[in-house]
């Protein structure tokens, strides 16, 4: 009673002063109230730090509180307005939910669940809500990669459902951490995002990462009644001490800040792992070293040279149709920076050709091709080879936190390029990942999925066995812990057929017999284009190499574009995944592309028949061209007409 | 636009034929010119591969791809090219051996219409081959290429009708 008390308390203290920084100008409104200097040359952020509660932190307070952003950056940029961008508004129910991206995963290596997760409205990733997963828990698993905002300070904005076992009151909002993306100090610590988190710090998080002090203790160990207003918190609760250095003698913190974002900033939470060809999981894995990177940066761009955005920060992501009729969100496109945009009335838009992209003319590539592919998937992605490849990412395996035994065999299983067809008709590169989890099918046959606790709870003698596994010791399910959970999970009273769906596949009891069934929608992959790394215009799909023609890159009759294979890869044993060749995802007749592929191998002979052909028929025309001009010419003289019996 | 370029075609040619057959009612057929009858032979069989291959890549091409106003692409494509295969060294051989013959002021057996026609077939038939082998070399650019196409398209048109007014003289005249 107390503790609910406490946690009451501690809400309506952050949004008593929310609301009374809001009323006095403590937080940046619109433009108008902006502290700008409106040159290029940055401004030196030599600045007070606040706290939560709007007051001036010194390096020897007794009980120092964490830096607030909202209350230290907010002070000048307009905070509100930055919250509603890309990175941040995934849960606002108004945010449009663009081209599917990578969602978060949760994975459960006990249950035999990777499932793909987003707030967004991405068809196939599912609402966080119907694994059971509160915006309190999605912060815990996933808050490592995120830059804070969006449902890690919704429960001060009061938009979100009240969780009552969720501890915000005494671990604090996930404020935006401005200096996630535009921190330029080689000593900001991004891990201690994730270590904060971890200690359900949230509120210490940003100072920990900036380097501003030191955080110890976590808030998981205060007693259940603690209140923050009137109790000493205990030794071992989260103590911070500020590093007096980095204050000057007006207690003035020095924020080494940027607008051009370096890309390692980016690569924390954007960064990709690429495994071994899905067929051949045993072999080395590809040297890092070996690899040369995005050709663009390699060129000296970074990753906001594209990917930029305004003061309400959002973000161009940088597909065709991402703002229909915003020719500046237009400009950001491949097409857009390299060719221009025809459409917008700014002739610098219009020209393209913008940072110095170079335009090629594509000598050869019949036209078609620039109207059903994407730039990326000639460009785009590792070259493609016989099989898809196992790739990890940041957000899904948590990629830039320290660890000695990162296994590469690792949920969620995840592969690249997989070439598809979008609903827009045309083909890009993918990532695909097929979900794995439990559910119960619905009147209409849908399928809603059950969260793994309710599921290990319900059939604990099948599964139970495999509780506290993790991922360097992972081992797939058996087939006959399916059937038994699926026996545990049937409801006598109706409430729906329970089933398992992974790699593709559905797992139903049928007589108390366990039987598969394939193209159950649910079951189907979850896909993202991929766009990076872009590949140097020769070792595009389509330039060839070797003398062999850049046609048969994707025309021959084996080729990785078409033919390449995809794994259906599930979490269940045998773990021998079946190999689906890739115009089987794309719904591509094999006999036409088999005959397309035929056709290319005559092509030579068919230029040469041509030629020779065009040769004889010019000689001909040459020959008897010169007479029939003679012809014309007397015909002309003897008033025209026909030669006597040569009627038309 | 090219549909509409279809049309004027299909009208051009029957009113073409039309008003020929009208103009021409009563006469006979022209005596044919002296030729070994192997290459009579020949040329008629090239004759036939010419119109095949019209037939097929017009079907194709004009009837298949331009007047739905798609693109090129799948079996469609494949026939086409398949057509082209075919039809260019046919009327390579056809313009051997048959130019002679179709020479004007020459004497029979051609009228002197399916001459201008043989030779019109000729020349957009040069055409058709150089525009349609000639993107398959790295020579053109995007834009090129979509110009070089228009240029194929406009010209298959134009062999087309000028093809089937050829047919509509042959068979009025039997002069083949």
């Amino acid at each position: 009673m107390i503790h609910g008390r406490a946690s009451i308390s501690w809400v309506l203290l952050l949004a008593a002063a929310r609301f009374a920084l809001a009323q006095e100008g403590g937080l940046a409104g619109d433009a108008t109230e902006l502290l700008l200097t409106d040159s290029l040359s940055p401004f030196v952020h030599r600045i007070t730090l606040y706290d939560a509660d709007g007051v001036a932190i010194a390096p020897d307070d007794i009980h120092p509180k964490p830096y607030s952003p909202a209350r230290t950056c907010g002070k000048c940029h307009p905070y509100g307005a930055i919250g509603d961008g890309w990175h941040f508004n995934a849960a606002r129910p108004e945010a449009p939910a663009g081209r599917p991206g990578e969602p978060w995963f949760l994975v459960d290596l006990p249950t035999g669940t990777q499932a793909p997760l987003s707030y967004r409205d991405w068809p196939g990733a599912w609402d966080p809500a119907v694994f059971g997963l509160t915006e309190w828990e999605m912060i815990e698993r996933f808050g490592r990669h995120q830059p804070g905002g969006g449902i890690g300070e919704r429960p001060a904005d009061g938009e979100s459902e009240p969780d009552p076992d969720a501890p915000w009151a005494t671990a604090g909002r996930l404020e935006i951490d401005c200096l996630a993306c535009h921190s330029a100090a080689a000593g900001f610590d991004q891990t201690q995002r994730a270590e904060q988190i971890a200690q359900r710090n949230l509120a210490w998080a940003p100072t920990a990462t900036a380097g501003f002090g030191i955080v110890r203790g976590s808030t998981k160990n205060l007693p259940a009644d603690f209140n923050p207003d009137f109790d000493t918190p205990p030794a071992d609760a989260t103590q911070l001490e500020y590093d007096a250095t980095q204050f000057d003698a007006n207690d003035r913190v020095f924020f080494d800040v940027t607008r051009g974002i370096p890309a390692e900033r980016c690569y924390f939470c954007h960064t990709t792992r690429v495994d071994r060809p899905v067929d051949d999981l045993a072999g080395a894995p590809p040297r890092r070293w070996l690899s040369e990177g995005d050709v663009h940066l390699a060129a000296g761009l970074s990753c906001v040279s594209c990917h930029r955005n305004g003061l309400d920060h959002q973000i161009v992501r940088g597909y065709a149709d991402e703002r229909p009729g915003d020719p500046f969100a237009q400009a950001f496109t491949c097409a857009g920076c390299h060719y221009g945009n025809a459409e917008a009335d700014d002739p610098a838009l219009a020209r393209g050709g913008r940072l110095g992209s170079p335009r090629s003319d594509h000598p050869g590539i019949p036209p078609l091709h620039f109207e059903e592919l994407s730039c990326t998937a000639c460009h785009a992605g590792p070259l493609p080879g016989e099989t898809a490849r196992r790739v990890q990412t940041a957000m899904a395996h948590g990629l830039g936190l320290a660890d000695r035994h990162r296994p590469y065999d690792d949920p969620p299983f995840i592969q690249e390029p997989v070439f598809l067809e979008g609903d827009d008709d045309v083909y890009r590169p993918y990532r695909l990942m097929w979900p794995s989890f439990w559910g119960r099918v619905g009147t209409a046959g849908e399928v809603t999925p059950l969260a793994p606790e309710e599921v290990m709870g319900t059939a604990r003698a099948a599964l139970g066995a495999r509780r506290g596994m993790k991922p360097a010791a992972w081992q797939p399910l058996e087939t006959g812990q399916i059937a038994e959970a699926l026996a545990a999970l049937a409801e006598p009273d109706g409430g729906g057929e329970p089933v398992y769906i992974s790699g593709g596949v559905t797992y139903r009891l049928s007589d108390d017999a366990l039987t598969t069934e394939t193209g159950w929608a649910a079951a189907a992959p979850y896909t993202w284009p991929l766009a990076h790394d872009v590949r140097p215009a020769a070792q595009a799909l389509g330039a060839g190499s070797g003398g062999v023609s850049g046609c048969l890159d994707c025309h021959a009759p084996d080729s990785p574009f078409y033919f390449g294979k995809v794994a259906a890869e599930g979490l269940v044993a045998p773990r021998r995944a079946a190999l689906l060749p890739m115009h089987m995802l794309m719904g591509e007749d094999a006999k036409l592309l088999g005959a397309w592929g035929l056709s290319f191998a005559w092509r030579t002979l068919l230029k040469v028949i041509g030629l020779i052909s065009a040769g004889v028929i010019a000689v001909v025309l040459a020959l008897y061209g010169a007479a029939g001009g003679r012809w014309l010419l007397r015909s002309c003289g003897r008033g025209g007409g026909a030669d006597p019996g040569e009627g038309i | 636009m090219f549909r509409l370029w279809i049309l004027a075609t299909i009208v051009a040619v029957t009113l073409a034929t039309t008003l020929h057959s009208v103009r021409t009612a009563g006469r006979g057929p022209g005596a044919a010119a002296p030729l070994p009858s192997r290459l009579r032979r020949l040329g008629r069989v090239c004759y036939l591969l010419v119109l095949a291959g019209v037939g097929l890549a017009g079907l194709t091409g004009v009837v298949g791809a331009g007047l739905r106003g798609v693109p090129m692409e799948g079996y469609g494509l494949l026939l086409h090219v398949a057509a082209g295969g075919v039809f260019a060294p046919a009327l390579a051989a056809l313009a051997v051996l048959w130019a002679d013959r179709n020479r004007f002021g020459s004497p029979q057996p051609f009228s002197l219409g399916q001459k201008i026609c043989f030779w019109m077939m000729l020349a957009c038939g040069l055409v058709m081959i150089l525009t349609g082998i000639g993107p398959m070399f790295r020579l053109f650019g995007t834009e090129a290429q979509r110009a070089v196409i228009a240029i194929h398209r406009h010209a298959a048109l134009a062999l087309l009708a000028t093809a089937i007014f050829h047919i509509y003289l042959s068979v009025r005249y039997r002069g083949v």
